[in-house]
This record gives structure tokens, sequence and C-alpha cells, in this order.
């Protein structure tokens, strides 16, 4: 394996982990809003969440690009802030996975807590315990499976990020230039031998994650 | 206690008024609506609208714009919930942290209803009649001084033992809080509620105090009256009581009473025939007699008669 494989690994590793965290102190109130509202607002943002699940990721990436452009409010903002733009950066590339897995962390969650018996919060209201208490005592706790589930959902679906990390963050080696990005050029360039290896890893790795988030739901039925 | 609650659902409409203490006995066949009157009282059922007032206190008004939402109060479902995540001993704490001041301390529900040895254990981990118990003491916990318990079948998969146990309980709880106790044993409500609320097409079909509801033969309601024997009160339904204008000897009758008719009354095509016995502590009897009885002993008011029933037919409730 070369060393710029073991870079694409790493930087799709590392994207990957500060896209789930930011993903879960986004997607676990989203969800629970969701969940729960009986806003009429409610439809409206769904549909905003899953919209990347049926988008092209070209378009969605073109979009994310047209956004985070330098000229662009967000990316003058961040030129401002940091000194550095946000397109073809690992932070853009953050910014665009985040938007890219939502729907595959969101989603997952939102099941998870209208799984949740509504007897279960009404039984804690009538003990006495307020709103606040009951989601970390009680709800947090009663999903802590499908939120694990969905979390490594998300981690894993921005590990095989392509059209989306391409748009937004190009191909620089050790920047942007994430695992699958890597597999496109040794294919590009007709090395086959290590576009397969770091192909099997990704096989591997995602289907391990598949096998044990349905062994995990198999064995766990939330009341 | 003012409930005067109604859904979109134009036959769910309940109205009425009780005391604010004492134990109100709820009784309807499968279906009238029973349960859904306590879910609709407890705040859980959020599509009704109306309001409830308890103790001077507005438990939601829905005119005054006072969401119907759960509020702190005993609330024991028909399928209780416990929380899956926590031991019963969890569960428990739960209930105490919010609710210091138990009319009961923990301890000694756990004693009473034997509960100790579950308390390490899961819900998953306990049988329908255990969780029904822990069920019951944490709504008992809930309950301290001018408090609102509400109780859906809370014996129904007890041991006639265990129901005992907890009826007598529950007379304990009636003198400073609300009960409000949903039940299909009818006996129940006779032996521990001071009033009826008979639910039918989810409505009030009928609203008595306890004595007048069980001695007017309406509604399809048993007739009964309590008896003293050996200083023990006792329920007897007036179709295991019998009249003789004899002693009848030989008989597996065991308690033979003189007694004066004090009134007769129709009862469906049977008759409901009240006494009061001769002896020395005078009480109420009634029995149930068919109108080919009453006409060939030639039954009337102030005639003299004995009284009899056999020990199992009081004995049994």
């Amino acid at each position: 394996m070369l060393s710029t494989d073991l870079t694409a690994l790493f930087l799709s590793f590392k994207l990957a982990a500060v896209t789930v965290v930011i993903l879960l102190i986004i997607s676990i109130p989203l969800a629970y809003w969701l969940s729960f509202s009986k806003s009429r607002w409610t439809v409206f943002v769904s549909s905003i969440v899953v919209l990347p699940l049926v988008l092209p990721p070209t378009v969605l990436g073109y979009y994310l690009l047209s956004i985070m452009r330098n000229d662009t409010w967000l990316g003058s903002l961040f030129i401002q802030l940091t000194g550095n733009q946000l397109i073809f950066s690992f932070s853009g590339l953050v910014i665009a996975s985040v938007v890219y897995s939502l729907p595959f962390v969101v989603q997952p969650m939102v099941s998870t807590f209208k799984n949740i018996n509504q007897n279960t919060i009404n039984t804690a209201l009538s003990i006495g315990s307020p709103k606040q208490k009951i989601f970390y005592s009680i709800i947090l706790p009663l999903a802590r499976n499908g939120i694990i589930s969905a979390a490594i959902l998300g981690f894993v679906h921005t590990l095989g990020e392509f059209g989306v990390a391409l748009m937004v963050g190009g191909n620089i080696p050790g920047e942007t230039r994430v695992v699958s990005i890597e597999i496109f050029n040794h294919v590009e360039n007709m090395k086959l031998d290590q576009a397969n290896s770091l192909s099997l890893i990704l096989l591997l790795i995602s289907f391990v994650v598949i096998l044990w988030i349905n062994r995990k739901n198999n064995y766990r039925v939330i009341s | 206690m003012i409930v005067k609650i109604q859904n979109r659902n134009p036959d769910f409409k309940y109205e009425f008024q009780t005391s604010d203490t004492g134990i109100v006995g709820i009784y309807g066949v499968s279906g009238s609506g029973k349960s859904s009157l306590l879910d609709a009282i407890a705040g859980y059922t959020d599509s009704v609208r109306g309001r409830v007032e308890f103790s001077g206190r507005t438990l939601f008004d829905t005119n005054n714009k006072q969401k119907v939402r759960p509020y702190q109060c005993g609330y024991m479902p028909q399928h209780p919930l416990l929380f899956p995540h926590w031991t019963i001993r969890e569960n428990l704490d739960f209930v105490e942290k919010y609710n210091p001041n138990p009319k009961i301390e923990l301890k000694e529900l756990l004693d009473v209803l034997d509960c100790h040895g579950l308390l390490d254990k899961y819900p998953n981990q306990i049988s329908g009649g255990e969780k029904q118990r822990i069920a019951l003491i944490r709504a008992l916990l809930q309950t301290g001084h001018q408090s609102l318990l509400l109780l859906d079948e809370p014996f129904s998969a007890l041991s006639s033992e265990l129901r005992k146990i907890a009826l007598n309980l529950l007379k304990q709880y009636k003198e400073n809080n609300l009960i409000l106790l949903v039940t299909h044993d009818i006996v129940e409500i006779y032996k521990v509620a001071d009033q009826l609320l008979l639910v039918k097409d989810n409505r009030i079909h009928y609203q008595s105090d306890i004595e007048s509801a069980f001695s007017c033969g309406k509604h399809s309601l048993p007739v009964a009256s309590r008896v003293k024997i050996n200083n023990k009160e006792h329920i007897l339904f007036a179709d295991y009581v019998s009249i003789s204008l004899e002693k009848i000897p030989n008989s597996s009758i065991t308690h033979q009473l003189p007694a004066e008719i004090k009134s007769i009354n129709p009862y469906g095509r049977d008759f409901i025939v009240e006494l009061r016995t001769l002896d020395n502590f005078p009480q109420l009897i009634r029995s149930q007699l068919t109108e080919k009885s009453v006409a060939k002993l030639k039954l009337e008011i102030e005639k003299k008669v004995l009284v009899n029933f056999k020990a199992t037919s009081y004995n049994r409730f």
C-alpha cells in the first residue's frame, strides 16, 4: 500500500469522525423535534433533511460549492474568521459531509424516537419529572442503541463519499483527497491492484458495520 | 372534583362532580369508556376539550388556554409502564425523588405487597402480577395528602389474597385523598367505594352513593346488604338470602334470624324484600324473591318472618 493510500485512508477516517461528532450534535435535537413536535413545519424540515438521499451527489456538490464560494457570505465569513478559503479545504469537506450524511443519521434516529411509547413520557410527567430530565434520563437511554446505529451509519457513509467530496474538496493530497477519490485516481491510472486493496478495505468495513447493526437491531426491541 | 370534558367525537362526553376525598368506583361493561375516562382525566388525551378541577386546583381548562397534558398525580393505567432500562429499585427511586412525602413509606409498601425480592430485577424479568404490584406501589408513593389517585383495573393480575391486602391498603388512603377506581369487579366497588359512577357509551349513565346504588336494584346492579356477623362486616347479596315463615330444621342453613319486612319493591321479574332483623343487633338485610314466592308466603310490610342464609353466602366476598 502506498503512503498516499494511507494518507487518504487516514484523511477519510478523520473526516468521518469529525462529521459524526457534528452530526450527533445536530441530529439528536433535530430528530427529537421531528419525532415529537406537532408543528406543521416538521413535514417541511423533514423533506429538506431527506433531500440529499435523492439528489445526485454532483447536484448537491454543485449547490454546496455555490454556497461556499469565496464570494458568498459563507465563504467570505470563513475567510475573515480563519484566513483560509472554505472550498477545496478540509473544513469545506466537513460541511459538505455533514449535509450529505444528515439523512442517514436523522432518519434512523427519528424512527428510534418514534418507537418509544408515548406513555413512557406521559408516565414520567405524571410522576412529576421535568421535561428536560425526561429527555436525559429516559428518552436518551432508551434510544441509545438507535443513536449508536445511526452514528455508525453516518460514519460509514462519510467514508465512502465521492461525488460531493470531489465537487467541494477537489483532489488535494493530504487535504481533501479521501479514499474514494484515491481509488478513482488508481483506476484512472490503471493501477488496479492498488484500487482493489483500498476498495476491499472499504467493503470489509462497510459489511462488518452493517452486520453489527443488523445483529444489534434483531436483539433489541425498544418498547 | 369537577370533570367536564368531551372530545371531537360527540359520543365522548363526561360531566360529573365528586367530593375531593374518598373512593369513587367506576364501573361499566368492557368498551364502555372507563379507561378512556381515566386517560382523559390524567391529561393523556390531548384531543380532549374541557376542564378538570380537583381540590381547588384547575388541572386543565382548555377554555382558558390551559393545555391538556399529563400532570403530577398517581395514575396507574390498565397496562402500567415501568421504565425498561431501570431496575425496580431505580424505577421507585425516581418516583420518590419527585414525591418526597408519601402517606405510607416505600419500605412499608414493599412489605405489605411482598415486593422486596423484586428490587434488583429489571421490568422484563418479572411477571405481570408483579409489575402490577410495583405500579400500584408507584402510584401510592405519589399519594400524600390531598392527592389524586387514578387506578385502572389495579388488581386484575393479583391473587385473591393480594387483592384483599391491596383493597385494605386503599382504604387507608381514602380519608385525605380522592381515588378513582376502575374495576370490572362490582364486589370490589361495594367493598371499598363511597360512590359509584356507572359508565356507558362514553358517558356517565348513573351516579350514586354506594349504599343507594346497591339497594335500588336499578341499572342491572346487584342488590346487596352489609351484615355484621361475629363483629366482622360481610357482604350479603340479595339472591343468596331466603325467607321462611317458620324455622327450617335439619337444613344446611347456618343463620336463621327473626326479621320484620320494611319494604317490598319490584326488581325486574322478581322482588327485593327489605327486612330489619329483630335480634339484639338490628340490621338491614335484603332478599331477592320471585313473584311466586312473595305470593306464596303472603309477604307484606311489617310481617314477621325468618331470614335464612348459609355461611358460604357471605364468606366468599
